[in-house]
Order: C-alpha cells, then sequence, then structure tokens
C-alpha cells in the first residue's frame, strides 16, 4: 500500500480522535517505533540506516453493552518501500460467558509471551531468533475464534483454545495461498506464581498445529516465563524467556526439529534507566547433510540493551548485539551490530497485561 | 422422598444464602470502610496492599482470579487505577462487575472533588487526573462522604441484609466523624501556626486531609505531577519554601527517597515519611490508625516549632 494510502488513513483516524469525547468512548492511539541500525561487521543481514519500523495506529471500544472492538493498522518501513497491514481487527466479549472471554476476527495468536504483545510494547529491541523463525518478525497473526476460559480454582490458571483460518504461519504475504489441510489451532494452559519479596511470575505452556495447503504438517509446543520484582513505578527486576520447539513434517519427507529460547533478564540501574541482557538460542537440531551425517546447526545472539524510559509513552533503547553462527556446511561468522531505538505513544493507550 | 429433596433443596439454598457476599476492592481502605458497613454479611479482599503506589500497577492475574469470583468489586475511581484495573476487570469474564455492571462501583462517586483541572489537559503536564484530585481517602470528611457509594452498591446486589448495611453505614460514619474530632482536637493547640501554610507535600495526595484538618499545604515539591523534580526545581523549590515558614516535608513512602532526601537537605526541613493507606498486613492495620498515624507524625514536627 501506499504511503499516500497511509496518509488518508491517519487522516481518517485523527479525524475519529476528535470524535473521542462523544460519549462513544472510543480510544485511540498511535505508537511509533523508530530503529537504526549500525553494522560493525560484514555481510550482515540488515543494512545500516534507520528506519520507522512500525507506526500502528489502535481504536479500541465497547462496540455496545456486551461487545467490544478493535481495530489495528500499522505502517512499516521507509518511502519507497513503506507498507501498511492490517494487524488486528476484532469483535469479543468478556461480558457474555461468565469467567470466559472470546474475540472473533484478525489477531495476534494468543500464544507464547511476545506474540501476545504489539512490537512496540516488547522490553527489547530486535526479534529474538525462534520468534522470527518460527512466527515472524512481528509475530503470527490470523483470522479466527479464540476463547480464553478461567478455571474456578483458588489459583490462576486460564486456558485458551482457538482455532484459525491457518492459509499462512506468522506473518507471511504469499499471495492467494492455498487452503490448509487442517485449520491452524492452539491452545495455552497459564497460571500465576507469587514470589517472595512481592515478586509475581507468569508460567505459560503453549500448543500449536496445522498442515499447510502444500502438505506440511506444523507442530509447535512452548514454555514462556515472566518474573517482575516492582518498586513503586517501575520494575526492580524483570525477567521474560521463552522456549519453543518445532516439528515440520513435509507429506513424504523427514521431519525437521527445531529448538530456540529467548532469556531476557533486566535490572533497574537507577530511576529511568534499565539494563538488561537478551540471551538468544536457535539450532535445527536434525540438520543433515546429503549423506545424511549430522551438521551442526546452531546461532547465539548476546544482546546487551540500555534502556531510558522518563514514562509510560516514551522510551530510548541502545543495543549491541553479538551474533555467532555454526551453520554447516556454511563457514562461521560472526554478526556484530548497534541498534537504537526510540518508542512514543501518543493517546489513550489502553492497560497492560501481567 | 419428594419432601426430602424438598428439604435438602431448602437447606442447601440457605446456606448459600448464609454464606457472606464476596467484595473485592482496589485499595484497603476502602476494604476497611465495606467491612464496616458489611461486618459478617460480606468478605472483603483488598487487590492493593497499601504499600504499593496505586497509580503503577500491573494487571496481575491473581487480581483477575480474584475478580472473577467477586459479587462486587469497588475502586477508588478517577483514573487512579486506570493503568491497570480495565484489564484486570475484562480479564475476569465477570461482567456484573465491569463499568455498568449491577457490582460495579467507583469509591469516589459523590465526594467533593478537589484540583479538578481548568481546560485542556495534556501529558505534557504530566499525570494530571482530568477528573480532579483522587486522593481522597486520607480525609475522614471524604470518606463519610463515599461511604453512601459503597453502601448502595452493597444493598444493590445484596437487599435482603439491607438493615444490616444500614447499621453498617451509621457505624461507619460514627467512627469517621470520631477520627476526624480527636484529630481536630489534637491539632487545636497549634491553631497560630497552622494559620499559614506548616507543609509542603511530595506529590498532591494529601489535598482532602489537608482541607479536613486545616493543615495548609504550600504545594508540592514535584513541578508537574508523577515526573521527579529536576535539580533546578528541587534547589528552586527549597528555597522558596524555606523562605516562606513551612515547618516540614510531608512524603508518603512511595516517593523517591533520594529525592525527597535532597529536598530535606537543601531545604533544611524534617521529612515526615507517611503510609499513603492502611495495610493489608502491618501498621496501620486499620483507618483510624491510620488517620492518627498521620496526624501525629505532624503534631511531633509542630510540637518543636512551638517549644
Amino acid at each position: 500500500m501506499s504511503l499516500r494510502i497511509w496518509g488518508a488513513t491517519l487522516m481518517a483516524v485523527t479525524s475519529l480522535a476528535y470524535a473521542v469525547d462523544d460519549g462513544t468512548g472510543l480510544k485511540v492511539s498511535a505508537a511509533v517505533d523508530i530503529v537504526g541500525t549500525a553494522n560493525l561487521s560484514s555481510g550482515n543481514a540488515q543494512p545500516t540506516g534507520m528506519m520507522i519500523r512500525g507506526g500502528e495506529i489502535s481504536l479500541t471500544a465497547a462496540a455496545d453493552h456486551l461487545f467490544d472492538g478493535s481495530l489495528s493498522m500499522a505502517a512499516h518501513g521507509n518511502e519507497p518501500q513503506i507498507g501498511v497491514e492490517l494487524h488486528e481487527a476484532w469483535i469479543g466479549s468478556t461480558k457474555l460467558i461468565p469467567r470466559s472471554r472470546f474475540r472473533l476476527g484478525q489477531f495476534f495468536l494468543g500464544i507464547g509471551r511476545l506474540n501476545q504483545f504489539h512490537q512496540h510494547d516488547w522490553p527489547f529491541i530486535g526479534t529474538p531468533m525462534v520468534q522470527q523463525t518460527f512466527f515472524a518478525f512481528e509475530g503470527a497473526f490470523d483470522t479466527g475464534l479464540e476463547y480464553s476460559y478461567l478455571l474456578p480454582l483458588p489459583f490462576f490458571l486460564e486456558v485458551t483454545a482457538a482455532i484459525t483460518n491457518g492459509f499462512v504461519f506468522g506473518h507471511s504475504h504469499v499471495p492467494n495461498p492455498p487452503p490448509p489441510r487442517i485449520a491452524t489451532h492452539y491452545g495455552r494452559l497459564a497460571t500465576y506464581i507469587g514470589l517472595p519479596w512481592d515478586g509475581g511470575s507468569q508460567l505459560g505452556v503453549s500448543y500449536v498445529g496445522n498442515r499447510s495447503g502444500t502438505d506440511v504438517n506444523l507442530l509447535l509446543l512452548g514454555l514462556d516465563f515472566t518474573a517482575k520484582w516492582k518498586a513503586m513505578k517501575t520494575n526492580l527486576f524483570f525477567f521474560q524467556g521463552e522456549t519453543w520447539y518445532r516439528e515440520l513434517t513435509p507429506s513424504g519427507g523427514a521431519t525437521e526439529k527445531a529448538l530456540g529460547f529467548y532469556l531476557y533478564p533486566e535490572y533497574l540501574l537507577f530511576e529511568n534507566f534499565f539494563l538488561g541482557v537478551r540471551f538468544d538460542y536457535y539450532s535445527v537440531l536434525n540438520s543433515v547433510n546429503a549423506v545424511g551425517a549430522p551438521l551442526s546447526n546452531v546461532e547465539w545472539n548476546v544482546v546487551p540493551t540500555i534502556t531510558y524510559k522518563p514514562s509510560e509513552f516514551v522510551l530510548f533503547r541502545l543495543a549491541y548485539n553479538h551474533r555467532p553462527t555454526t551453520v554447516q556446511p556454511f563457514p562461521d561468522r560472526i554478526q556484530k551490530y548497534v541498534e537504537l531505538q526510540s518508542i512514543f505513544i501518543l493517546g489513550a493507550h489502553p492497560a497492560h497485561d501481567f | 422422598m419428594i419432601r426430602f429433596f424438598s428439604l435438602l433443596i431448602f437447606a442447601l439454598g440457605t446456606l448459600a444464602n448464609a454464606e457472606p457476599m464476596k467484595v473485592v476492592t482496589s485499595t484497603p481502605d476502602i476494604a476497611w470502610a465495606m467491612r464496616q458497613i458489611g461486618g459478617d454479611k460480606i468478605e472483603v479482599v483488598s487487590l492493593l496492599k497499601g504499600s504499593e503506589n496505586p497509580h503503577f500497577i500491573d494487571a496481575v492475574p491473581d487480581y483477575i482470579r480474584l475478580v472473577a469470583d467477586a459479587k462486587v468489586v469497588c475502586i477508588i475511581g478517577m483514573d487512579l487505577e486506570m493503568g491497570w484495573m480495565p484489564k484486570v476487570l475484562a480479564r475476569s469474564g465477570n461482567a456484573k462487575v465491569q463499568p455498568g455492571g449491577s457490582g460495579y462501583c467507583e469509591a469516589s462517586k459523590g465526594i467533593s472533588i478537589l484540583e479538578k483541572p481548568e481546560g485542556a489537559v495534556d501529558r505534557s503536564m504530566g499525570d494530571v487526573h482530568p477528573s480532579g484530585n483522587p486522593h481522597f481517602w486520607a480525609s475522614p470528611d471524604a470518606m463519610v462522604q463515599s461511604a453512601a457509594t459503597l453502601h448502595a452498591v452493597l444493598v444493590a446486589n445484596d437487599p435482603a441484609n439491607t438493615a444490616a448495611y444500614n447499621k453498617g453505614l451509621e457505624t461507619l460514619k460514627a467512627t469517621l466523624i470520631q477520627v476526624r474530632d480527636r484529630n481536630l482536637a489534637k491539632l487545636k493547640p497549634y491553631a497560630a501556626l497552622l494559620k499559614t501554610p506548616v507543609m509542603i507535600e511530595y506529590h498532591k495526595e494529601f489535598s482532602y486531609f489537608s482541607q479536613t484538618f486545616g493543615v495548609k499545604s504550600l504545594g508540592s515539591i514535584e513541578e508537574k505531577p508523577g515526573v521527579t523534580p529536576s535539580a533546578g526545581r528541587l534547589a528552586e523549590q527549597a528555597a522558596s519554601t524555606k523562605a516562606s515558614g513551612v515547618k516540614l516535608i510531608l512524603a508518603a513512602d512511595t516517593a523517591p527517597r533520594k529525592t525527597v532526601s535532597k529536598f530535606a537537605e537543601l531545604s533544611g526541613l524534617p521529612v515526615v515519611t507517611v503510609p499513603l493507606s492502611v495495610r493489608t498486613n502491618g501498621k496501620p492495620a486499620s483507618y483510624p490508625e491510620f488517620v492518627d498515624f498521620l496526624v501525629d507524625s505532624i503534631v511531633a514536627v509542630l510540637k518543636q516549632g512551638k517549644s
């Protein structure tokens, strides 16, 4: 989509913003994510330069006394390659069925941790390798129905189940993909565990499956864990990590097994400044050569990150990426690059989950 | 046999009715007030422990679970909990306690609001609450005003116990008036000192308290609400505060300690650090204890100034 269309969309939404006080409760927000990269080694995947990684506009409101609606659109990249896409457009309810919520439409799949947050709400700049490989650089979204139920137990246990189209998986822009043999279906079980010194943590397990139109069977299993110790306004210590295991089985072919994880501990250095380090790992576990001999296939990325966050609506981040790769039969290499990020949010940003 | 089952159903129904109604509040102060009104007819849980800054909380999953089981949820309102409570309410899947539901209540409804900004508000002004200052609960007078809202939501959701709630409401009001009057009496000997501002706050959290007890405040150390003041602001404000004859700095224990200490050093004024709320575990364990502590802490400093 051209910049002109994006501009028109922006104008339309801006006009809507003027209608916010009309008593409908419409909340309009815009989030802009600017990322600059400086390569310190040659042959890196991303070019040196700065770009508008995302400019997202969101509208949320109660559609009536029972249903809520949400619409978000994002533009990515710089002119002339700028592209606009629909991120989320769904209707749902938290009032219709006791202890339940559901949504119908297009949304980021309710699996794992990162996938449930828009990129401007992530705690670091880059996309972890496992997220990028299994889901896409912003996460996987699709169109379907998702239902969550909070079990009536003396502790928090929420189960989510969903079915979505599955024409594509992840963030693909493949034109006219063949219909899937088995639609994408997924589930997640999440619980909360209190921690000493007023800390809290959330643990989730996820499952995703589908069989594509090209007859490739997908199985994904994930484990996510988030912990926080908060002091007044900010997190004193924050941890987020996810592990995902994937099996891709083409019809009549051998299964490719891959495993990846990231771990991100972050510490409050002093007021508004945070220091974190992300450890990324990704490996195709059963990579073999033409005669079936095993090949090394391991990628790492160590990303120390400094965040300056003067408020919940503005932040600046600086990160160094040290990314060694051993993917035989290719020669080993190390990508090194620095990233700078700025995010600002205008308007009424909705409240966040834990 | 039919008679047996009828009796069983009746007995189970009676047991179910005898169970106290589940009430969830955002803060312990509202939980305390609810307990005074509801007595043993309700079971009250506060989501916050009282040691947190209620502006900056996450939608903790355990809160969602508690809200899912509640028949009544009462929050302070006036956007105080806007960063987390809407998510907790929505994710609970409990329609009754979501805005517009019969079990949803905002304790600030009915109070005489202070510091409602005039004209347009934007984020360049800091964390301004467009509906006015929400920190009303340190004033027994404002708590009396909010009691009617708490009482109304209990009656609406459990009309069978209206008589008990009516009685509880009167007890609550009497207790609050007693708390106010005994603390006003403590401040009476300092009437001359209290004619001019005797304190400066870190954040405008004690405006309602100040109005009720006549303890005038010069203003706040913060230039913009929710924004830590710069070194320049601290120095400037410290100099003008010193010159004004203010006796003390009143700061909630959620205020940034280093900044408050720096201001104390620059102004030469004593810091009175007080809790912002009743605590669910620890002191002050009740609302009267909370207000007593606030007033006693101020009186302790005024006493030194008088002698």
